[in-house]
């Protein structure tokens, strides 16, 4: 396919912008949402239902999430093809992280087809009575888990590391220490993400993080006010 | 203790069509021997370690002093300028010698770095000052502007950016780290700024600096320190405004 030099400009931009909006901040609110299991089965179960209840919920899926990432993906693997990794010759930390991105994009196209189509398209996790009680089911199989922490690891590194890149690609990086303060930056959200997704996932698994609450935590979405704690 | 001979391992290749061979040599120590001396020592007596007699090995060098870049060559596997590769720092093992990988071999350690010098044109590296009459002094620099401009003028398109590159490559249209940085220096230039524009757009399409993958290995391997991430990050910029000028104002 022939594209002009303003097309294929606007394509690697727009590619390095879907990665940060709108797919890298889905992936915080997924994250987020997959923390409420932490919280308990109810409470995980009535955020998947806001979301399910959310007004015009299919084309903000759509539009909002798959059509982006179909994007992020198509020309990421391109551009993955361009590469000629080279680490073992030259092993700078730099280096690394640029084969690890690419490495961590194209495990998150087979791990993404997997967790969509067991999750979403498969059909039984949105006419399941209980969404937590699913997943729980789900990630039980150690193998599933294993791939789940993969890739919810490649996620959090491939955003994080992505805002590197998006730094400098943009311009809002240009000076040397704007780039290293941009390379730490990435990795600091790498870690706190997984950190996040990690323990969401074993919160399916029946983990309980509660120290962090509010006393006025609100349940089922209704203001159920706990008055015995005051 | 000085130690008494230097061994060397040489990869051949007598035509840019044959296949490559290794050659060893081994040649008698001298005091503040280059790589270079060390071929120009092998010249003298074509005879490889175990005896056999041999071409002399063909490889390319001008200067001596590591401003023409034309010596480049992979030194125990390291890109960099043959003539300030000193054999004592070298370490005691064999000295390996290879040609850079990304361009095409001439023949031994000479290759054709023409496809960089090519890229130069593209980017239009130069500064247009002829008229049909007097064109009169060109605007001055600022010593600030100076300093960061001779920065990127050391530059002597020696290839060690573009050999360590992993998106220069046959797979890729990227025309490599040493060219685009040659557009940071141009369009800084009060005179060459009138072709800011050009340079810029050659730079927006496929092969320039949207292809970069920020592995950041050209500037851990340039001979000459050139900043070229912050040329990569400030011409970024200033594609990314130019973009929106051209999406939004036209």
């Amino acid at each position: 396919m022939k594209v002009s030099d303003r097309t294929y400009f606007t394509l690697k931009r727009l590619h390095s912008l879907t990665g940060v909006v709108p797919v890298g901040l889905f992936l915080l609110e997924h994250l987020f949402t997959n923390a409420r299991a932490l919280q308990g089965p109810e409470a995980f179960d009535q955020a998947a239902a806001d979301l399910a209840r959310l007004p015009f919920v299919v084309l903000i899926e759509a539009f909002g999430i798959w059509l982006p990432i179909l994007f992020h993906m198509v020309l990421g693997i391109l551009i993955a093809t361009t590469a000629q990794a080279n680490v073992g010759k030259h092993g700078y930390a730099r280096n690394w992280q640029y084969l690890l991105q690419r490495a961590s994009g194209i495990l998150l196209v087979f791990y993404l087809l997997y967790h969509t189509w067991a999750l979403r398209f498969a059909g039984g996790y949105l006419t399941s009575s209980s969404p937590y009680q699913y997943v729980n089911e789900h990630l039980a199989n150690p193998a599933v888990m294993a791939f789940y922490v993969l890739g919810t690891l490649a996620a959090c590194y491939h955003f994080g590391n992505g805002l590197f890149g998006f730094a400098i690609h943009w311009g809002i990086a240009t000076g040397r220490g704007a780039q290293n303060a941009a390379a730490r930056l990435g990795l600091l959200v790498f870690l706190a993400l997984s950190a996040l997704g990690l323990a969401a996932l074993l919160g399916f698994r029946g983990l309980r993080l509660d120290f962090l609450q509010k006393p006025h935590a609100q349940e089922h979405g209704t203001v159920v006010l706990s008055g015995a704690s005051r | 203790m000085a130690r008494k001979t230097i061994a060397l391992r040489i990869k051949r290749q007598d035509s840019p069509t044959s296949r490559s061979r290794w050659e060893e040599f081994s040649l008698p120590w001298q005091a503040n021997m280059n790589v270079v001396s060390c071929l120009m020592e092998i010249r003298k007596h074509p005879v490889t370690r175990d005896g056999h007699a041999t071409t002399p090995v063909h490889w390319e060098a001008s200067c001596l002093e590591e401003v023409c870049g034309s010596c480049t060559m992979l030194v125990n596997g390291k890109p960099r300028q043959s003539c300030t590769a000193l054999i004592d720092s070298l370490g005691d093992g064999p000295v390996t010698l290879e040609p850079l990988t990304k361009f095409p071999v001439v023949r031994d350690l000479q290759v054709d770095r023409s496809p960089m010098f090519d890229a130069l044109k593209r980017v239009k590296a130069w500064i247009p000052i002829d008229g049909s009459y007097d064109l009169g002094p060109g605007p001055r620099l600022s010593p600030a502007e100076q300093e960061v401009s001779y920065a990127f003028s050391r530059c002597m398109t020696c290839g060690c950016c573009m050999e360590v590159c992993p998106q220069y490559n046959d797979k890729s249209d990227f025309m490599g780290p040493a060219p685009i940085a040659q557009v940071r220096l141009f369009n800084s230039h009060p005179t060459g700024r009138m072709n800011a524009r050009e340079r810029l757009e050659e730079i927006m399409g496929k092969g320039g600096l949207v292809d970069c993958g920020n592995a950041q290995l050209c500037v851990e391997a340039c001979p000459k320190d050139i900043p070229l991430t912050e040329a990569f990050g400030e011409l970024g910029r200033q594609t990314t405004l130019l973009w929106l000028q051209q999406l939004f104002g036209r």
